[in-house]
C-alpha cells in the first residue's frame, strides 16, 4: 500500500503526541505512527508533569497552543505548587497524573483531531532523495510519503531493560523495542550513542503500611496549568496524597553488600547515566555520609493498585530489590507489582540539528524528544511541538520557527541540546536560564501566546480573551503608576499592624507595592478606585511593580544578549582562521553557529575564541557581519 | 586577506643608542630595495644582518644595520625588515619618513601584535600580555605583564570564582529542588561575598599601583630659581643611568626625564624656576610650570636651606600641597639655616588655608605636614631618604609584582564585579529569596571568568550534582 500524506510523525509519546497535534492544526495532514496504541503519551517513568522548570516548559506549550497543559488538567489527581516560599520566577506547578487516564485522554485528542491520523506500525525505514527526506516504509511493507518526517523514538530504538542479571531487548514495561529504524537511521550516516536511565519498582497500595509515612496533601486551591482553565470553565477536583519516608541504615548496608551485582557497576550497562536521575545505588555509593534518603510514595492513578517509589530508582536483582525496599519504614510487607530496572537506548547527537530540530543532512528530517538527549515527559513535548511547527514551516518554505533564550525555556533547552549537545539524558533546569527573572511560569502567555497565534495555533476565541487579559494588565499599570495614597489615621494603622513604617505624606502606590511585607491585593481597601480584575492580572501587576528593580536589571542583561544574538553570521570556513585554535575551529565548522551568540554557547570555543572571530570578521574585506 | 604593509618605530622613543625601525608586508622587500643601499653586492638572505645606508633620492639619511626575517619565521608570519638606526628622535624619524614615502602606512599601535595574533603566531591571551610587555616602561611592570602570562592573577580570580561558584551551586539546589534540604544559609553566603568583595578590592588597588608603574609617576620639580632643581635632577639621573630628552622650547622651558626608583619609573618634569617675572619668555616658561604641576601625581619642591625660607618658597608649597608633595631642603652641605622640625610643624598649620589645585589626592591626610628631606645635590647626601620618601608614598605598588594585572579591562571588569556583590549582599540583607540573589552573584562569577576567558554555563550544574545527592 502506497499513502501520500503531507508530515509524518513517529512515535506517539509526548513529543510526537505534541508534534502530530501542532501538525494537524496548522493544517497539514499527518500521520502518527505508534508500535502499540496503549503506549500513547505513557509515563512509564514518575506519573507526574512539572515541577521547577519542567512546571515552566509545560506552561510555555500551553501558552504556544499545545496539549500537555490541557491533558494534565483533565487528569491530575493532585497538584501542588513548589516554592511558593521563593519569588514568582521559581513557583512551579507540579501535578500528579492518573497516568492510564491521562494517556486515554491523549489518545482521545490524537483519535478524534482533525487532519491527524493515528495508525499503528512500526516505521522500519525512512525513505531520502536527493539530500530529503521523502517518506517511511513499515513493517507491514506500506510506504508512505511526506515531505517532513519527525522521528519521536523516546527511548524505544534498540532498547535494552536490564536489572541484576536480567536482560531484555524490550521498551519499556516490556513493550516492544524498534530495532529497525535505528539500524536504518545509521545507515544513512546518523551516528547513535548508548543512553541509559532507570526506574524504581511499583509497589501495592495495600501492602504499605500508610501510618509510618508523611502525607503530603495537594494545594486546598490548585492552579491549572493551562491558560484556557484559569478563567472559570475549569473545576478543582478531589486530591489524592502523596507520602514521604525515607532510606535507612540497614537500606544502605544491603545495597552496599550487593553493589557488585549492579548492572551498573559490574559493567553490563554501557549506556552514558544521567546525574540528574540516579539510582539509589549511585546515592548510596556517591554520598556515603548521607544516612538516610527521601523516599517519595507517588500513586500512579485512581483506579490502580500501583504506588511508584520516587527517589528509589534500580536495577539490582529482584531478590536485593525485595529486601531494600523491605528496609523503608512503611514497605516492611511490601508486595512489589513491577521491579524496578534500568533502560538503555539509541539517542542522537543533537548538535547534528539545526535549531528548528532538523537534521542537518537531511532536509525535512526532523527530530524531538528523549531520542535528542533529553530526558523528561515535559521536555520531550516541548521539542514535540517546536518540531511538529517546524516541519510544517520547512512544507511552505517559511522560515523556521525559533524561540530564543530569552523567550522562554523552550529556547533553553532546544539551544542547549544542539548547540552544546549532552553526554547524559538533560534536564531543564531552571538554573540553565540565564534570564529566568522574566521566563515565569505566570507570563508564558504574554511571551509566547501571540507567537502561537500566528501560527495557526490558538483559536480566535483565546486570543481575544489574551488580548483583553494583555490591555486589562497595560491599563491598571497606567492607573496604578498614577496612584497616591494620602496619610491616614486609617492607613497607617494598617502599616504599622503588618510592621512598616507609617506615612507622613502621600506616597505612590508603586512605592508601596515594593515594600517587603505589602503587596498588590492588600492595598486594595486603600485605593478605592481599583477597577474589579481577575486574578492573573493582579498578579501581573504585583510581580512587574514589585521586582521591577531586578525585572529590568534583568532586562539589560537580555539587552545584551540580543546584541550578540543580532549579528549573525554568513557561511564560513572555519578551518581558514589561522588565529584560532583547533578545537574552536573544529567546533564551529561542526555547528555552524547563525549569530556571534550562537557561537559564544558553543562548548570548546572560549571568550577569547570569539574575539579572535571577531576580529578575523573585521578583517575580511567587506564586513559579512549584518 | 591583502595587507598593506606597515612601519613603526619599535623602539620607545628617546631611549637607547640605537632605534629600530620595523616594516612588515608583503612589500617590505620592495620597500627596503627602494630605500636601502647594502655594501655586499650579494643578494640579500632571510634572518642575516647587512650593514648599509638609507638613502632617499641619492641622499643619505642614516648608516644602519639591516636584518631580514621572511614570512613565514617571523613575528607576523610576514616578511618583516627591522633597520637597526643611530638612537634618538632624529635618526628614527628619518628613515621612518623614508620607508613611508616608499610606500609603507604607518603602523596603528599594536599592530605587529595584531598581524601575529591574526595570522596564527600567538593567540589572544598572549596578545594582551605582549601588548603591556610592550607597554610596560620598567622592569617591574614587565614582570607584572608576564606574571600575568604566567597566571599570578588568574590563581587568585580562580579562588573567588570558586568561592561564588558554591553559593551559587547551594542557592541552585534550593530553587531547582525544594525538597531536598541544602541551603548554606545567608550567613555562608554573606561570609563569601564579603570576603570577595575586600579581595576584589585589594586587586583593584595593587591594579591601581600597576597602571602607576605602566605610565610612570608624573612628577614634577618645583622652586624657585636657584635653589638647585638642576643639580637635583642630575643627581638623580646620574645615579641610574637615564637618558635625558630636551624638548623644544626655551631655556627656561620644561624638560622631562625618565629614571626608575627600585623598578618604579619615574617621569621627571624639570621646571623653569617660579618667580614673579616681567620677562615675557620667562612668563610663558612660569605658565608652563603650572601646567606641569597640574598633571603631576608628585611634586618635589626644593628649597635652599642655606637661607632663611621667603614668602615665594612657602607659596609654592602650598600651590602644589593637593599632590603628593615633598619638600627637599637642599644645600645642606653649605650649612643650615633653619631647622627641620620647625618647618614641619610651621607647614602643618599653613596647610589649613585651602589650596589653589583640585584634590586630586585623597589618600594625603589634610592636616599633616608633608614629609621633608634634607640633601645635598652636590655630595649626593639624603638621595636614599628622598627616594624612600617617595616610594612611601605608592605603598599599593607591589613591587614583587606578586599580584599581577594585565590592563585596564580587568580593571574595569572588577569594578563591575564588586558593584554586582554589592547588589547581591543588599538582597540578602532584604530577604530576598534566592533567585534573586543568584542573579548577581551569577552576574559576578560570569564576569570575572571573562578575564580568565573561560565558559561559565555548564561550571555551576557540574557543580551542582558534583556536590549534592538529587534526584528522582
Amino acid at each position: 500500500m502506497m499513502v501520500k500524506t503531507e508530515i509524518i510523525i513517529i512515535g506517539a509519546g509526548h513529543a510526537g503526541c505534541e508534534a502530530a497535534l501542532a501538525a494537524a492544526r496548522m493544517g497539514k495532514d499527518t500521520v502518527v505512527f505508534v508500535m502499540d496504541k496503549n503506549q500513547v503519551a505513557n509515563m512509564p517513568c514518575n506519573p507526574n508533569i512539572g515541577g521547577t522548570s519542567k512546571g515552566h516548559l509545560v506552561k510555555e506549550i500551553d501558552a504556544l497552543g499545545g496539549q500537555m497543559g490541557k491533558n494534565i488538567d483533565k487528569t491530575y489527581i493532585q497538584s501542588r505548587m513548589l516554592n511558593t516560599g521563593k519569588g514568582p520566577a521559581v513557583h512551579s506547578l507540579r501535578a500528579q497524573a492518573d497516568k492510564y487516564k491521562y494517556a486515554a485522554a491523549m489518545l482521545a485528542t490524537l483519535q478524534t483531531q482533525p487532519k491527524l491520523k493515528l495508525v499503528q506500525d512500526e516505521v522500519v525505514d525512512i525513505a531520502v532523495e536527493n539530500g530529503c527526506v521523502t517518506g517511511v516504509v513499515t513493517k507491514s511493507g506500506d510506504t508512505y510519503t511526506a515531505k517532513a518526517v519527525v522521528v519521536c523514538g523516546g527511548t524505544y530504538f534498540r532498547s535494552r531493560c536490564i536489572h541484576g542479571d536480567i536482560s531484555r531487548d524490550t521498551g519499556p514495561n516490556g513493550a516492544a523495542s524498534s530495532m529497525a529504524l535505528s539500524a536504518a537511521l545509521k545507515k544513512k550516516g546518523i551516528a547513535m550513542f548508548r543512553f541509559k536511565t532507570g526506574t524504581p519498582a511499583r509497589i501495592a497500595r495495600d501492602s504499605i503500611d500508610f501510618t509510618k509515612l508523611e502525607e503530603q496533601p495537594g494545594d486546598l486551591d490548585p492552579t491549572p496549568f493551562s491558560f484556557t482553565n484559569t478563567n472559570g470553565g475549569w473545576e478543582p477536583k478531589e486530591q489524592i496524597s502523596c507520602y514521604l519516608t525515607y532510606t535507612t541504615e540497614q537500606t544502605h548496608k544491603i545495597i552496599l553488600a550487593n553493589i557488585h551485582r549492579s548492572p551498573m557497576y559490574s559493567g553490563e550497562i554501557e549506556g552514558t547515566p544521567t546525574r540528574y536521575c540516579p539510582s539509589i545505588e549511585d546515592k548510596v555509593v556517591r554520598f556515603a555520609d548521607k544516612d538516610r534518603h527521601q523516599v517519595f510514595i507517588e500513586p500512579e492513578g485512581t483506579d490502580t493498585n500501583e504506588m511508584y517509589i520516587g527517589g528509589m530508582s534500580t536495577s539490582l536483582p529482584e531478590d536485593v530489590q525485595k529486601e531494600m525496599y523491605s528496609s523503608v519504614p512503611g514497605l516492611e510487607n511490601c508486595r512489589i507489582l513491577q521491579y524496578g530496572y534500568a533502560i538503555e537506548y539509541d539517542a542522537i547527537d543533537a548538535t547534528t540539528l539545526h535549531l528548528s530540530l532538523e537534521h542537518k543532512g537531511i532536509g525535512g528530517l526532523f527530530f524531538a524528544g528523549q531520542m535528542n538527549g533529553s530526558s523528561g515527559y515535559e521536555e520531550a513535548a516541548a521539542q514535540g511541538i517546536m518540531a511538529g511547527i517546524n516541519a510544517v514551516l520547512s512544507l511552505d518554505s517559511k522560515e523556521p520557527f525559533i524561540i530564543d533564550r530569552s523567550q522562554g525555556y523552550i529556547g533553553v533547552l532546544i539551544d542547549d541540546l544542539v548547540t552544546k549537545g549532552t553526554k547524559e539524558p538533560y534536564r531543564m533546569m531552571t538554573s540553565r536560564a540565564e534570564y529566568r527573572l522574566i521566563l515565569r511560569q505566570d507570563n508564558a502567555d504574554l511571551r509566547l501566546t501571540e507567537l502561537g497565534y500566528d501560527l495557526g495555533l490558538i483559536t480566535n476565541e483565546r486570543y481575544r480573551a489574551f488580548l483583553a487579559k494583555k490591555s486589562q494588565i497595560e491599563g491598571e499599570l497606567d492607573r496604578v503608576a498614577k496612584i497616591t495614597i494620602p496619610p491616614s489615621e486609617e492607613f497607617n494603622e494598617y502599616l504599622q499592624k503588618q510592621g512598616q513604617h507609617t506615612i507622613a505624606t502621600g506616597t505612590k502606590l508603586t512605592d508601596l507595592i515594593k515594600r517587603p511585607q505589602l503587596n498588590y491585593d492588600m492595598l486594595a481597601p486603600f485605593d478605592p478606585t481599583r477597577p474589579s480584575l481577575p486574578k492573573e492580572v493582579g498578579q501581573q501587576i504585583n510581580i512587574q511593580i514589585k521586582y521591577e528593580g531586578y525585572i529590568s536589571r534583568q532586562m539589560r542583561q537580555v539587552e545584551q544578549f540580543k546584541k550578540m544574538e543580532n549579528r549573525t553570521l554568513p557561511e564560513i570556513d572555519y578551518m581558514a582562521i589561522q588565529g584560532m585554535r583547533l578545537e574552536a575551529r573544529q567546533k564551529l565548522n561542526q555547528i555552524r553557529p547563525y549569530s556571534l551568540g550562537h557561537a559564544s554557547r558553543i562548548s570548546g570555543v572560549s571568550p577569547a575564541d570569539i574575539s579572535t572571530l571577531v576580529v578575523w570578521l573585521q578583517t575580511q574585506t567587506k564586513d559579512p557581519v549584518r | 586577506m591583502k595587507n598593506n604593509t606597515i612601519v613603526a618605530i619599535s623602539t620607545p622613543v628617546g631611549f637607547g643608542a640605537i632605534s629600530i625601525v620595523r616594516i612588515s608586508g608583503t612589500d617590505a622587500l620592495n620597500i627596503l630595495q627602494k630605500i636601502f643601499v647594502p655594501k655586499t653586492k650579494s643578494p640579500l638572505k632571510t634572518h642575516r644582518v647587512y650593514y648599509g645606508h638609507i638613502k632617499e633620492r641619492g641622499q643619505t639619511i642614516d648608516e644602519v644595520l639591516v636584518t631580514l626575517m621572511l614570512a613565514p619565521n617571523s613575528y607576523t608570519k610576514e616578511d618583516i625588515i627591522e633597520i637597526n638606526c643611530h638612537g634618538g628622535h632624529i635618526s628614527g624619524q628619518a628613515v621612518l619618513a623614508t620607508a613611508i614615502s616608499a610606500g609603507a602606512t604607518m603602523a596603528a599601535p599594536g599592530e605587529f601584535t595584531k598581524r601575529a595574533f591574526l595570522n596564527g603566531r600567538i593567540d589572544l591571551t598572549q596578545a594582551e600580555a605582549v601588548m603591556d610587555i610592550i607597554n610596560a616602561t620598567s622592569a617591574t611592570a614587565h614582570n607584572m605583564a608576564l606574571n600575568t602570562l604566567g597566571g599570578g592573577l588568574g590563581k587568585k580570580i580562580e579562588a573567588l570564582r570558586k568561592g561564588l561558584l558554591d553559593c551559587i551551586a547551594s542557592l541552585e539546589v534550593a530553587i531547582d529542588y525544594p525538597q531536598e534540604d541544602y541551603f548554606v544559609g545567608t550567613d555562608v553566603l554573606m561570609r563569601t561575598i564579603e570576603h570577595s568583595m575586600c579581595e576584589l578590592n585589594e586587586i583593584i588597588q595593587a591594579s591601581e599601583g600597576y597602571d602607576i608603574i605602566k605610565r610612570g609617576i608624573n612628577t614634577v620639580i618645583l622652586g624657585r630659581p636657584n635653589v638647585g632643581k638642576s643639580s637635583l635632577l642630575n643627581a638623580l639621573l646620574k645615579q641610574d643611568r637615564a637618558i635625558v630628552t630636551d624638548m623644544p622650547g626655551t631655556t627656561r622651558d620644561t624638560i622631562t626625564a625618565h629614571f626608575s626608583i627600585n623598578h618604579i619609573p619615574l617621569n621627571i618634569i624639570d621646571t623653569a624656576g617660579i618667580r614673579k617675572t616681567k620677562d615675557k619668555v620667562e612668563q610663558l616658561g612660569v605658565a608652563r610650570t603650572y601646567d606641569a604641576l597640574q598633571s603631576a601625581d608628585l611634586a618635589l619642591v626644593v628649597v635652599d636651606i642655606s637661607q632663611p625660607l621667603t614668602d615665594q618658597d612657602n607659596n609654592i608649597i602650598q600651590q602644589s600641597a593637593e599632590k603628593k608633595q615633598i619638600v627637599i631642603c637642599n644645600k645642606t652641605d653649605k650649612g643650615k639655616c633653619f631647622d627641620v622640625a620647625d618647618l614641619a610643624t610651621e607647614l602643618a598649620k599653613n596647610l589649613a588655608v585651602k589650596p589653589p589645585f583640585d584634590k586630586t589626592d585623597l589618600t594625603k591626610k589634610p592636616d599633616a605636614s608633608p614629609p621633608i628631606v634634607e640633601i645635598s645635590a652636590t655630595t649626593g647626601q639624603g638621595l636614599e631618604q628622598l627616594k624612600d620618601a617617595i616610594l612611601a608614598y605608592y605603598p599599593q605598588i607591589d613591587v614583587k609584582g606578586e599580584i599581577a594585572m594585565a590592563n585596564m579591562r580587568h580593571i574595569e571588569i572588577l569594578q563591575e564585579t564588586l558593584k554586582t556583590l554589592e547588589l547581591a549582599a543588599e538582597s540578602i540583607k532584604t530577604n530576598q529569596s534566592e533567585e534573586f540573589v543568584s542573579l548577581d552573584i551569577t552576574a559576578a562569577y560570569t564576569n570575572l571568568g571573562k578575564i580568565l576567558g573561560e565558559e561559565t554555563g555548564e561550571n555551576i550544574i557540574d557543580k551542582i550534582f558534583r556536590d549534592f545527592c538529587l534526584g528522582k
